[in-house]
């Protein structure tokens, strides 16, 4: 009988304890997250990317394609097809482009690009993604399914030059302030900000060159007291014939769409000034925009407790008139 | 021999060398960091003011090293510190909205996640591989939402809240989601990569990561020193599929691909 009971409770026990299922989950890392690359026609480069499976098994394959900057804040579009006179391969024995291998849970594979520029490639900028593609696995049928394909990429910035000197033809296609209010007098614009309040600052540079650049310089802002602030831009690639938003090192401003969020206590006229340089070149881009800072919730703060004094001391005199 | 001992330590200590530094030059009107002195250079002013003259150096170690090998290779970003990989995740690869009944809204999620410490900025994409379809190939048309000024297109999310706007779509939720998902209720049709269509972003952020660790790679162009609190690195949000079918389409189960594509920026 005991036999029986203890039979029938490890039964029991078997039958409810479950394995917590999970869905299949992916997550795949790569490194370099970026490569770029000055090139003479007619060489040949080899370079390593470091792909990691740290989701459940899964099948990857590599593939390299085009892509093209969009926007003003680092967007891109990638091709669907590779048409380009760079030729790639993959030095790898068990892997080549385009066909599925399994890679298990932690697994790693470094991916061996080789990168032929054949002799006569036209000089100018060439820009890819080496990315490592997820195949969705067949739905058994049952239920609606959306089948999730992850690609992860990394960006091949590519320039082919014959001497290794680079065109820099570049422009400030905006630098402005986004003022509280604007007003006219004799004929001229002032922007003006409440003292408290914050400067939004737009820095976008255009890239009319067949090279990418990299704007190196600063914003400095200069008060009508003698004060001066720098603010250092960061050095962002700006693609060839495309225009980027260049943000300063000041990480505590988090809106995407600025390039810097000025703070401070603004009182008088004030100056700001942005120099760029890129690379090795010796032109510069210089501009400058003023603005004005008011206190007016100070100077209201003031108007009111006037206001609301003057009537106390009126109501205090009548009273003792009385 | 003490005197002999002391005037020695003495001069030793005053013809001891100076701190060597990196040349960086300024003052109050410019500065150059890791500054190059070779033979040669220019002279350029100031165009605005002229308050000030600038004088570059010629023979950048840069180009020698091209003239050399016929190449340069650069990985990683010159302003971050690079070495830490690139990282994307879903929490599924299967989002499963059941069996579609007409006029019932059925929905599923998946967690997008990316790590971007090394790669600054990044970008995550989402278009359909084709439409949902059944095993017979009926298609579910792509949503338009609740229609009227709420018509929705594949950049632009808008309101779907009527059981009788029929079709499928995705809403984002979370981190560096697009704003035009204000809430739940708002859905985009998914871009067709078979028309093909331009996959729409889903999750981008342009903000530079802190450098916690600034290693700038000392040839390359000047990596000002960052400042400021330290950030997350990993961001993290939701996609919610959503699916409505009409009275005259057929009761059953649907199936698509939904391609996400994730890439730092560049």
């Amino acid at each position: 009988m005991k036999k029986k009971i203890i039979y029938f409770i490890i039964t029991i026990c078997a039958l409810l304890w479950v394995m917590p299922v999970s869905a299949q989950e992916v997550t795949l890392s790569m490194f370099p997250p970026i490569t770029e690359l000055f090139v003479k026609p007619g060489k040949t480069l080899l370079i390593g990317y470091t792909v990691q499976n740290l989701g459940d098994p899964t099948t990857l394959q590599f593939k390299v394609r085009g892509f093209s900057p969009q926007g003003d804040y680092g967007e891109m579009t990638i091709d669907n097809e590779l048409i380009s006179p760079i030729r790639f391969s993959l030095d790898n024995t068990d892997v080549t482009f385009e066909q599925p291998f399994f890679m298990k849970q932690r697994d790693t594979t470094q991916a061996l690009l080789r990168i032929r520029i054949p002799e006569g490639t036209p000089e100018g900028d060439y820009y890819f993604a080496f990315l490592a593609e997820t195949q969705p696995v067949p739905t058994i049928g049952g239920t609606t399914n959306s089948l999730a394909q992850a690609t992860i990429g990394s960006n091949l910035l590519l320039t082919v030059t014959q001497t290794g000197l680079i065109e820099v033809k570049a422009a400030i296609a905006l630098f402005s302030i986004k003022p509280d209010f604007i007003f006219h007098l004799f004929g001229k614009e002032y922007q003006v900000f409440e003292s408290s309040n914050k400067v939004p600052v737009n820095l976008i540079i255009q890239n009319q060159g067949k090279n990418l650049i990299k704007p190196n310089g600063e914003l400095t802002l200069k008060s009508m007291w003698g004060d001066k602030r720098t603010y250092p831009l960061l050095s962002q690639n700006i693609l060839a014939n495309s225009k980027r938003l260049i943000k300063t090192t000041d990480l505590n401003n988090t809106d995407p769409h600025l390039s810097a969020l000025l703070s401070g206590y603004f009182v008088g006229p004030y100056s700001l000034s942005t120099n760029i340089t890129f690379q090795d070149d010796k032109s510069q881009l210089v501009s400058t925009i003023s603005f004005i800072g008011i206190p007016f919730k100070f100077l209201a703060t003031i108007f009111g407790v006037s206001i609301i004094s003057v009537f106390i001391i009126l109501f205090i005199r009548k009273k003792s008139k009385e | 021999m003490k005197k002999v001992f002391f005037i020695t330590v003495i001069a030793v200590i005053l013809c001891a060398p100076p701190p060597l530094q990196a040349v960086n030059m300024n003052s109050n009107q410019y500065r150059i960091q890791f500054g190059t002195i070779n033979i040669g250079g220019q002279k350029m002013n100031d165009p605005v003011n002229n308050l000030y003259n600038l004088t570059t150096s010629l023979g950048q170690t840069a180009a020698g090293e091209f003239d050399s090998n016929g190449y340069i290779v650069r990985a990683g970003f010159q302003y971050i510190y690079s070495r830490i990989p690139f990282i994307f995740s879903l929490s599924s690869i299967r989002a499963d909205l059941g069996t579609l009944m007409p006029s019932t809204p059925s929905t599923a999620s998946i967690n997008v996640k990316v790590s971007f410490g090394g790669a600054g900025q990044y970008i995550v994409t989402a278009a359909e591989k084709g439409p949902l379809k059944n095993f017979s190939a009926i298609p579910i048309s792509n949503t338009s939402c609740d229609g009227g000024i709420n018509t929705c297109t594949i950049p632009l999310a808008k309101q779907w809240t009527s059981s009788s706007a029929y079709g499928f779509g995705y809403n984002m939720s979370g981190q560096d989601v697009p704003a035009d998902f204000i809430n739940s209720t708002y859905y985009r049709p998914f871009a067709d990569s078979t028309v093909p269509e331009t996959p729409a972003t889903v999750m981008q952020s342009v903000n530079v990561t802190q450098n916690l660790t600034p290693t700038p790679n000392p040839q390359y162009t000047p990596a000002p020193a960052l400042t400021g609190i330290p950030r997350d690195t990993t961001h993290q949000a939701t996609m919610t599929f959503k699916a409505n079918i009409s009275p005259v389409q057929a009761a059953g189960n649907y199936y698509t691909i939904i391609q996400f594509l994730a890439v730092p920026s560049f």
